[in-house]
């Protein structure tokens, strides 16, 4: 066994998945070690197993071969409270419907601190009001969460991951449909707590300029399985992404930043575009 | 920041006021009825049950025959319309967390097609018994509820290992094949209809105290278990992953909430027959009043249904005497319109936001 301090921190190990009624592995042989206090950038095209892959972390696919190790632990032994204590998850979209307001669930997620009975503290709605400020919608909290925009209620989920005060944060396509000043308000406030909190993030994300501009590590996935990892410079290379993406990259350096400008799709008959 | 929701503040006098209302009602309806007792005498005799209450001087100069009528005949009615109105409501907001949607109902479970089976079987053939107060028909119909309950739960779990869509779909095909057997013992059986089709209608004319403390036993056993699980059907309401996420034992909230929803259920149709829309309009105007949250909505559920279902029984009983007018025509008669009104003031609130 390895010492505690190299057992924490998120390790995939030999991960693969296959559900029964698939004639492929979504995932296979997934081997990494998502260091913590770094911003990790989960890359990969549409159906390449990233979504599959952080469905592992959370432990809603039970029967994988391999592990997910949360701090030396199998994430599958942790019990939900537990688990909701490290991670904190913000999907894609959210299926919330009900006529609960903006701050009823922000403070949602401060649910695996509480017992049974116990009700929302004054440090609760302190925590809840500090992160919908940080995201910028203090000024919604008594709005009902099911009139937002689309924009604003990517954000509330991103307030509602802050307030669970977790060391990961899981986010799935988190800028999607946010706005350009949204989208780099949202991933300064992750980095700022990566590198000043010791915050760990990973992140499903499909623009390299935003990748390159704040994450520092990088996992790219094709078709399940590994393709490249590592530093983002390393990652983010013409070659590597021409090979997983079928789409070749121009890289510009402009002020110590490489800008990436997409060129032709490689086989053009893949696309309707070029058939106009 | 235009209002402060004073939410917690409306929480509390809603629910002060509704117990308030729910003792001057079961008060009220002891009273109304073929022979009228005044109020007075009404509250003295339900007062002197109370535990540490002079009885002797409190019931003094009412004639014993208003204690007989108060006590034998209407307080158990008026206290098992109350129970399965609170039973009915609160498993209503539970069942509408649980599937996602607010037009989910106890009654989609096919649990009280099954609890109709058993009471049109009872009748249909005859058996006639009383054990320990407990009638025949009674025990066939919770019989029938509880057989349905399993078997919806088997069938849905071979369908299908995420259960909730299963349970649903098997519940309708139950109830729908239930519906029909019920319907065929009803041809059959011509001199029976009528008893079949007015159990079904619902009453609470059969009321005994046996009803009444099995409903209270079971209501509370209910409850006890809804009041663990209400901050976990709020996460619920963002689906089982995301309340996994958060921390919810996603698999035991849902298995305890359906096993306890569906034995309140069936101890509700049991004593009472099919009594349609309490459990779907008490949640909705409950949380008109104090929003969403499942730990406030449950217990004001429970007494709103219960004032609710005593009124409308209440009115069965003494709108057209001798004759009694099905209570579950009097739930929907009064309960649809006052719910549209609710939905269309809601709907007025909106647009002037």
């Amino acid at each position: 066994m390895t010492s505690g301090n190299k057992n924490s921190g998120i390790e995939v190990r030999d991960l693969s998945y296959q559900p029964g009624s698939a004639k492929h592995p979504i995932l296979s042989d997934i081997t990494y070690s998502f260091a913590e206090g770094h911003m990790t950038a989960l890359l990969g095209p549409n159906g390449s197993g990233k979504t599959t892959l952080l469905r592992h972390f959370l432990s809603q696919i039970k029967c994988p071969e391999g592990a997910v190790l949360i701090d030396g632990k199998d994430t599958l032994d942790y019990a939900p409270k537990e688990r909701s204590r490290k991670i904190a998850w913000v999907p894609q979209s959210s299926s919330g419907e009900s006529a609960f307001t903006v701050e009823e669930v922000v403070l949602m997620a401060r649910y695996p601190f509480k017992n049974t009975w116990e009700g929302d503290s004054e440090e609760d709605i302190r925590i809840a009001r500090d992160a919908m400020q940080t995201v910028g919608i203090l000024d919604l909290k008594n709005r009902n969460f099911t009139s937002l925009s689309g924009g604003e209620r990517q954000r509330a989920l991103i307030a509602r991951a802050l307030a669970q005060t977790t060391p990961w944060i899981l986010l799935d396509e988190p800028t999607s449909n946010l706005d350009i000043k949204h989208q780099i308000g949202i991933l300064e406030v992750l980095k700022k707590r990566v590198q000043e909190e010791g915050l760990s993030v990973i992140v499903v994300m499909h623009d390299f300029n935003m990748v390159e501009r704040f994450c520092d590590r990088a996992i790219l996935l094709k078709n399940g399985e590994v393709a490249a990892k590592g530093l983002v410079r390393e990652v983010l290379t013409p070659e590597l992404l021409l090979s997983v993406y079928e789409v070749g990259f121009d890289i510009i350096e402009k002020e110590g930043r490489r800008v990436f400008f997409p060129k032709n799709v490689a086989e053009p008959d893949m696309t309707e575009a070029t058939e106009k | 920041m235009k209002k402060e929701p004073l939410k917690k503040t409306t929480f509390t006098m809603t629910g002060g006021g509704l117990l308030l209302l729910l003792v001057i009602v079961v008060i009220w309806a002891a009273a109304v009825g073929s022979v009228s007792v005044p109020i007075s005498q009404s509250a003295k005799i339900v007062l002197a049950k109370l535990p540490f209450v002079n009885k002797d001087k409190l019931l003094e100069g009412i004639p014993r025959a208003n204690k007989l009528i108060i006590w034998d005949i209407r307080l158990p009615r008026v206290l098992l319309a109350g129970l399965v109105g609170g039973g009915l409501a609160s498993a209503g907001v539970v069942m509408q967390a649980l599937f996602r949607n607010p037009l989910a109902d106890p009654q989609v479970l096919g649990i009280s097609s099954g609890a109709a089976f058993g009471a049109a079987i009872a009748i249909a053939f005859g058996i006639t018994f009383t054990v320990m107060g407990i009638s025949s028909i009674w025990m066939f119909a919770f019989i029938g509820a509880i057989l349905t309950m399993l078997l919806v739960f088997r069938v849905a779990r071979i369908a299908t290992s995420r259960s909730i869509t299963g349970i649903l779909l098997a519940g309708i095909a139950c109830s729908s094949m239930l519906t029909a057997a019920i319907t065929l013992l009803m041809m059959w059986n011509r001199q029976k209809l009528e008893q079949i089709y007015l159990w079904m209608l619902g009453s609470f004319s059969a009321a005994t105290w046996v009803k009444v403390g099995f409903m209270a036993i079971v209501l509370t056993g209910a409850v006890i278990c809804f009041a663990f699980l209400g901050r976990d059907l709020d996460l619920l309401s963002f689906g089982d992953q995301e309340a996994q996420s958060m921390g919810v034992s996603v698999k035991r909230t849902r298995t305890t909430a359906v096993i306890a929803t569906s034995l309140l259920v069936a101890a509700s149709v049991s004593v009472s027959g099919i009594i349609g829309f309490v459990s779907l309009i008490i949640p909705h105007i409950m949380r008109l009043l104090v929003g969403p949250k499942n730990r406030r909505l449950i217990p004001l559920s429970l007494l709103g249904g219960a004032i609710f279902m005593i009124l409308c029984d209440m009115v069965s009983r003494t709108a057209a005497p001798p004759a009694e007018i099905a209570v579950g025509a009097i739930t929907q008669v009064t309960g649809a319109p006052f719910f549209l009104y609710l939905l269309w003031k809601e709907r007025r609130r909106e647009e002037r936001e």
